[in-house]
């Protein structure tokens, strides 16, 4: 059984005196399996977060269907008692109550009381690193702070599936580090399932089992983040040369898909090229013309394929 | 899965009742002043309507026109207090909770919009109780007016008449699902119930028509009964005789069910057209 299964989700926003409308979801289908951390990539408009409010309820599909934990998401209240859900953009919290009042109030919404709730108050507060700030009021945190108490939030009611719509944006390092690493030890500890909607590649590739890359409302690509990047990410050296390279000797060889010369150091005039290959032993075709022109190689580092890379290819394409 | 009958999820809903009004009281304290100076304006307020009512008195032809003695118009001006914030009350919080996400929050929990809606109901209540209560005590010792307090029922008219108001309450917290911004639409209808109920004039020297709308808005027949209880000193018996009573159960229960209904329907419409969290 799937923590998260959507079939054929379509999203179509009808406009007010206009014939046609906006699809913002199109025939999006995707399972994500307990314990896994998912990523949702796109860029701005593609319709993460309207997958992620159809997920939670709070957007009604125009078709297909949405099974959480196997259990349909249609007018079906219960389903949603075990998801916990950051979205971007907005608070979460309520920041004229202290961190102890938020997490109390959302507790009890969640139907979550008593000693269960203390308990999972402490323990969430002692793994975000928020103990101190519990009787602070929230208006007087930083924005990492508050993001933070936000996600603490999410997990209040120990749901099975937690939806981080941008968890980290706007944090700085310490604070973006802090939040990858709770919500890796939380899902990989507690066997949560986490779907991830963000635009920043790092984030995915750092922490993520699966990908899945949307636009335009649809699904152009699913699948691990380390097969996506086998299979269409694009190996590449970057060589540093003693001079500037001949490249135009280099561009006449057929086994480069592109070259691309930056001026590394002006002073000792140095030089890196970045040779984008096609095959691995095309590396030895491409040193053996620099040697015939008499460039001196001062180093080479092969550059294992990026998401980013990824993600701009399919998107453009 | 639970049903409704089923003391979990009995026991769910008290935990919401106790959670918004626990917030209710939290925000009470946090911004207490500001809750004070509040009450000293409206107190100020009541005490310009008394004068200027004692001032026009004077002449021969507005004398019918405040004829309502200050008792009348004390009942009529504290059940008014109570009606601004159970009319307005949905709205505002939906729009400014829409503004800082915690309304998808909220709606994302497991009771849902109504029953947290139910919960500050409640809360409001409970806390407008104390502050309001606060503002008769003293409008009653520094005018001398004594008023009759039969607990049962003066609580009996009051909850009905405020179930009637949050019906209304309840449209307007859905409308404000769709439309965000309706303050001022709801200032002109919490406004328009100071002239319309009979809370500070008379309804009967109103034409006809407007009179026959003054009745059938939520306020009207629980205000009449209360000033009968409190003011004239009648027995609860003779306002069920006199079918008062009926007209407002039938009136509160009908504003309650269209004000509930409409807002389960606004808020389908809402989260059809993604509009919950968007300001």
């Amino acid at each position: 059984m799937y923590s998260v299964e959507l079939r054929n989700l379509t999203k179509e926003f009808s406009r007010l005196f206009r014939k046609r409308s906006v699809i913002a979801v199109e025939d999006v289908s995707l399972n994500i399996g307990k314990g896994e951390i998912f990523g949702l990539l796109g860029p701005n408009g593609a319709g993460k977060t309207t997958i992620v409010k159809m997920i939670c309820g709070l957007i009604r599909p125009t078709r297909g269907e949405i099974f959480i934990n196997g259990r349909k998401l249609d007018r079906n209240r219960h389903a949603l008692t075990r998801i916990g859900a950051v979205l971007e953009g907005s608070r979460n919290s309520l920041w004229s109550m202290t961190v102890r009042q938020n997490l109390t109030y959302f507790g009890h919404l969640k139907h979550v009381h008593g000693r269960v709730l203390k308990e999972r108050c402490d323990a969430l507060l002692n793994l975000f690193q928020l103990e101190q700030k519990r009787d602070d009021v929230v208006r007087n945190l930083s924005k990492g702070m508050k993001q933070k108490l936000a996600i603490v939030l999410a997990f209040i009611a120990d749901p099975d599936l937690i939806l981080l719509d941008e968890p980290t944006l706007g944090l700085d390092v310490h604070g973006a580090r802090l939040v990858k690493e709770s919500i890796v030890r939380l899902a990989r500890l507690e066997n949560k399932t986490v779907l991830l909607t963000t635009h920043q590649l790092d984030l995915v590739e750092e922490i993520c089992d699966r990908v899945a890359i949307i636009h335009k409302g649809r699904r152009i690509a699913l699948d691990s983040t380390e097969k996506l990047c086998n299979d269409f990410g694009r190996e590449y050296y970057d060589v540093k040369l003693q001079g500037r390279p001949d490249t135009v000797v280099l561009k006449d060889l057929p086994i480069f898909r592109d070259i691309e010369v930056v001026h590394a150091d002006a002073e000792r005039d140095e030089f890196l090229i970045r040779l984008v290959m096609d095959r691995e032993d095309s590396l030895f075709e491409a040193i053996e013309v620099l040697r015939r022109d008499g460039t001196r190689i001062l180093s080479m580092t092969k550059v294992e394929p990026k998401l980013e890379d990824i993600f701009v290819k399919m998107v453009d394409a | 899965m639970s049903k409704w009958w089923m003391p979990e999820r009995i026991v769910n809903v008290i935990y919401v009742l106790y959670a918004e009004i626990l917030r209710e009281f939290i925000t009470l304290r946090r911004y207490f002043i500001e809750a004070l100076s509040g009450l000293v304006m409206v107190y100020i307020l009541f005490m310009g309507f008394f004068f200027a009512g004692q001032g026009f008195s004077e002449h021969v032809a507005l004398q019918a026109y405040h004829s309502a003695d200050l008792a009348h118009r004390a009942v009529g001006f504290i059940l008014w207090l109570f009606a601004l914030n159970s009319v307005g009350h949905f709205s505002n919080a939906i729009r400014d909770e829409s503004n800082i996400g915690v309304l998808e929050q909220v709606a994302m929990t497991p009771s849902g919009l109504i029953v947290d809606m139910w919960g500050r109901a409640v809360g409001r209540t409970i806390v407008d109780c104390m502050m309001i209560g606060l503002v008769l005590v003293t409008i009653i010792i520094t005018t001398g007016i004594s008023l009759d307090l039969p607990v049962f029922s003066v609580g009996c008219v009051f909850i009905l008449t405020l179930l009637g108001l949050y019906g209304l309450g309840f449209f307007f917290g859905g409308l404000a699902l769709i439309y965000k911004r309706l303050g001022s639409v709801t200032v002109v209808v919490r406004f328009g119930f100071l002239i319309l109920t009979g809370a500070i004039t008379p309804i009967e020297n109103f034409p006809s028509w407007l009179q026959f709308i003054c009745k059938t808005l939520p306020m009207t027949e629980g205000l009449k009964i209360l000033r009968l209880l409190t003011v004239d000193g009648k027995p609860f018996f003779f306002v069920l005789k006199s079918g008062d009573f009926l007209i407002l159960l039938v009136n509160s229960t009908l504003y309650i069910t269209v004000g509930l209904i409409s807002f389960m329907y606004l808020e389908r419409i809402a989260k059809h057209k993604g509009l919950l969290g968007v300001y």
